[in-house]
Formats: structure tokens, sequence, C-alpha cells
């Protein structure tokens, strides 16, 4: 099922930022209708992107299951460390407890293969798995499009039960798929547009002389980050921490935390400028789908 | 485009990469038969499509876990589609090296790219890894089944 987490949905609907595992501390949401203990309970209760997520969670079970199959609503995934810092690590407190997060992602590698949708599928047979996925996913690729700013178009089934689920819960499913695709699309876009501006190159340079100066020759937090979380060759813990905690007290030191956080900013109001329909239907879309959500969190199954 | 036919040809026993993931438990598949040019219907699914051509056109490579390495459709697709089913890992992070190396696209979970020769898609993910920015048509060698596919 798909899980949209686009910036600009936080930006459009309120001011709060998603909470990450900051201290390790997590709250239960009362209106969580799984009672699994899941990592995604790091978000407050009345988060509306959680509760976004679960109402459309709870519509899929029940399609799935009028049509026969046992389907398990998935709790909100945990919050990535390139969605938490996309650019550089600039929590010392954080960094001192994941590192650049690499304890969070065997976390949640472990969780993926427990997970009951999962095995449910695997354990299937052929012709199983083909009507599950069909019946969650659409038989076709086809009937929802959506031209990204670069030039590729998207599709996606406009049958099946995420996309029903998606029907109910959004009203105006074609505006939301193109919403959703578009702004999605453009955080990456985002990126590149951040840290090829050379007000942000200026600011990586007393960060770098920073890190050199403590024994971490990077010439930028991409590299640094890139070192630690190879694939196949994890780091020490300890070490791990150690490169992130400099990285966070150096982009402290530094300003490019500060830069960071001020161009993206910037660039972000920028692209929803140049976006302004999809950006504006994004905001308006979940804003009208909150009030429906808790609705159907609230009567439960 | 010759070459292509003979990559084709030679490699069609193993057109499909052998799974990866520790946890996947599934077999190889062989899906070396060229494939129809309309999009069509798979028999079994939760995979990850590829083809070399748009529009479900020239081979197709199919994966259900992970893969370090695309094989015969390594840095050749045109057309990729997400199928994969539910429970944590449904969207993919496709990478222009193997091994999930240098700068990756994303691509959710029912979303079908059908034909990336058209505009310029780019590598969007990993700013200052290698591609990044670089188109990702015949691009792509390797892939991550992950979470979601939003940053940032």
């Amino acid at each position: 099922m798909h899980r949209w987490k686009p910036a600009l949905l936080i930006a459009g609907l309120l001011a709060t930022t998603v909470t990450g595992c900051g201290g390790g501390t997590s709250a239960p949401a009362p209106t969580d209708p799984t009672t699994r203990a899941a990592s995604g309970a790091h978000r407050a209760a009345d988060d509306p992107e959680r509760t976004l997520y679960l109402a459309e969670q709870v519509l899929i079970k029940k399609c799935m299951e009028k049509r026969g199959h046992e389907y398990w609503v998935e709790p909100p995934p945990p919050e990535d460390v390139s969605a938490r810092f996309p650019l550089v690590v600039d929590d010392p407190a954080w960094a001192r407890t994941h590192g650049y997060g690499t304890d969070l992602r065997r976390r949640r590698e472990a969780e993926v293969r427990a997970d009951p949708n999962r095995k449910y599928f695997r354990s299937a047979s052929t012709a199983g798995r083909a009507a599950l996925v069909s019946d969650l996913n659409g038989s076709r690729p086809q009937g929802l499009s959506a031209r990204l700013p670069n030039g590729v178009r998207v599709t996606h089934s406009d049958r099946g039960c995420q996309a029903a689920a998606q029907r109910e819960l959004y009203g105006d499913l074609e505006a939301w798929f193109r919403a959703t695709r578009v702004t999605g699309s453009l955080a990456g876009l985002r990126l590149g547009l951040v840290t090829g501006d050379k007000r942000y190159k200026a600011a990586v340079a007393p960060w770098a002389r920073c890190m050199r100066g403590r024994g971490h020759p990077y010439a930028d937090p991409a590299e640094s980050r890139a070192a630690a979380t190879r694939e196949g060759r994890p780091w020490p813990h300890a070490k791990e921490v150690g490169l992130a905690s400099a990285e966070a007290e150096c982009a402290a030191s530094s300003g490019l935390s500060d830069v960071a956080r001020s161009l993206n900013t910037e660039y972000r109001a920028e692209l929803g400028r140049r976006h302004p329909r999809e950006t504006a239907d994004l905001a308006r879309l979940t804003r009208e789908a909150l009030p429906r959500a808790r609705v159907i969190l609230a009567r439960g199954d | 485009m010759s070459i292509k036919r003979m990559l084709t040809l030679a490699a069609s026993a193993a057109a499909v990469t052998v799974l990866l993931s520790p946890v996947s438990g599934a077999s190889a598949l062989d899906t070396g038969s060229q494939a129809p040019v309309a999009p069509r219907v798979a028999a079994a699914d939760g995979y990850l499509h590829v083809y070399t051509q748009p529009y479900g056109g020239g081979h197709e490579c199919k994966w259900l876990g992970n893969s370090d390495n695309w094989g015969t459709c390594r840095n050749l697709t045109s057309d990729i589609w997400n199928n994969g089913y539910a429970g944590g890992n449904d969207a993919v992070d496709l990478y222009t090296a193997p091994s999930a190396g240098g700068a990756h696209a994303c691509i959710s979970q029912g979303d079908r790219w059908i034909d990336t020769t058209t505009g310029e898609y780019r590598f969007t993910y990993g700013a200052g890894l290698e591609q990044f920015g670089a188109s990702v048509n015949n691009n792509i060698s390797s892939h991550r089944w992950v979470d979601y596919c939003s940053q940032g």
C-alpha cells in the first residue's frame, strides 16, 4: 500500500513536523486499530499523516476482506534518516543514539520480515498471489495518469482496494494521484537545487574544515553519510555514532545547519510556486480528508 | 539493437536475476521470452517488472526481492512497473550502479513508468553521488525494495 510523506503535505496542513525517534520515546496511539507494537508509534496519536494513513489501511482491509482475503492494517512506517535529515544530520542527541540510523533500518527490516501481510502473500499459491495483488493494486496499471515535472508519465490502476480506499478518503482520486506523484517528485528536485546552490557550497566549506579538524576528512555531508552507511560494509555502532555526532556538531558550529534549513524552505516554496495546482490540491485534499479519516478510525471495524 | 537481440537470445535461460534478499525464499524465474508490445497482466505477481523497450516491449526482467545486478536488463530499461504487494517494503529504489550504488530514483507501489525515453526523468535521490541528475532511461543497474518514496 502507499505511504505518502510529501513535505508539502506537512507544510500545507499544519506547521508541525513529524517527530522521529528522538530520545527513544514512543507514544501509543489510542486510535490505533492495530495492537501490534509498532515503530510507527513514534508519532503523536493525533498526527494528521498517521490518521490518514491508518484510515486508508482500515478501508483497504475491509475491501480485501470482502474479496475473501485476510489483510492486516499496516502501521505507518518510521521516518527514514533520509527524510528526517535530507541533507545533513544536525541533531546531536539523535546522532548520539542512532548515528546515521542504520540501527533503525535494521529494526525496520526485522519488522518487515515479520509482517503478516508479507507472510500471507508469500505462503499463497501462484494463483493466490495473483488475486491478492490484483485485488489490492488493480489488475492493470492504468486508469490514473500524471505527468511528472521532468516529463515521465506515471500511471496506476484506478481499480483495486487501494484506489477504492483513496477514492473514499480523498474524494477526487485523479487529483489525489496527480498531487501526490508530482509533489513527491519535487523533494528530490529540491535537494538537487539546494546542493547546487552556491550558498550551500559556501556553507559546506567551514563544515568540512571543522570535520577535518576532528579527523574526518569528508568534503560534504553526502560523503560522510555514504561512508558510514555503505551496503555490505557496516560500521561498528560506536564508529557510526562518532562520525554522525561530529557531523551534527560541525553542522551547528559552521552554520551549515541553518543555511541548509533556509535553502530548503526557499526552494520548497519556489517549487510549490512552479506547481501551484498540485501543491494546492495536496493541501486541500488532505485537509478535507482528515475529518473523514477520524470517523473511519472512530467507528472501527 | 542487434547486440540487444543477441543478449536476449544468449541469456534467455537467465533473464531474471536470482533473488538476493535472504528473506525472499523465492526461486529464479525464466522470463527470457519476448514480451508482447501491449502491457499484459502477469500470471503471478508481487514483482517489480522492467522492460527493455517502452510499452512492455523488448524483453522483460522481474524480481520478487532485491537485485544487485539487473543482468540482461542492466542499463537497458525503458519501462518500469512496481506491482509489489503490501507488507512493509513496497516502494522500489532504482539505482544507477550495481549493488545499490550511486544515485537512485524511486517508484511507488502500483505505479508504472511505461516510457522513460520521453522527457528527462532523472535520478533525484542521492545528491552528490554518481549519476545524480542523469536520466534513468537505459541507466538502472540494481534495486532495493523500501518503505516509501518521499524524502524530506
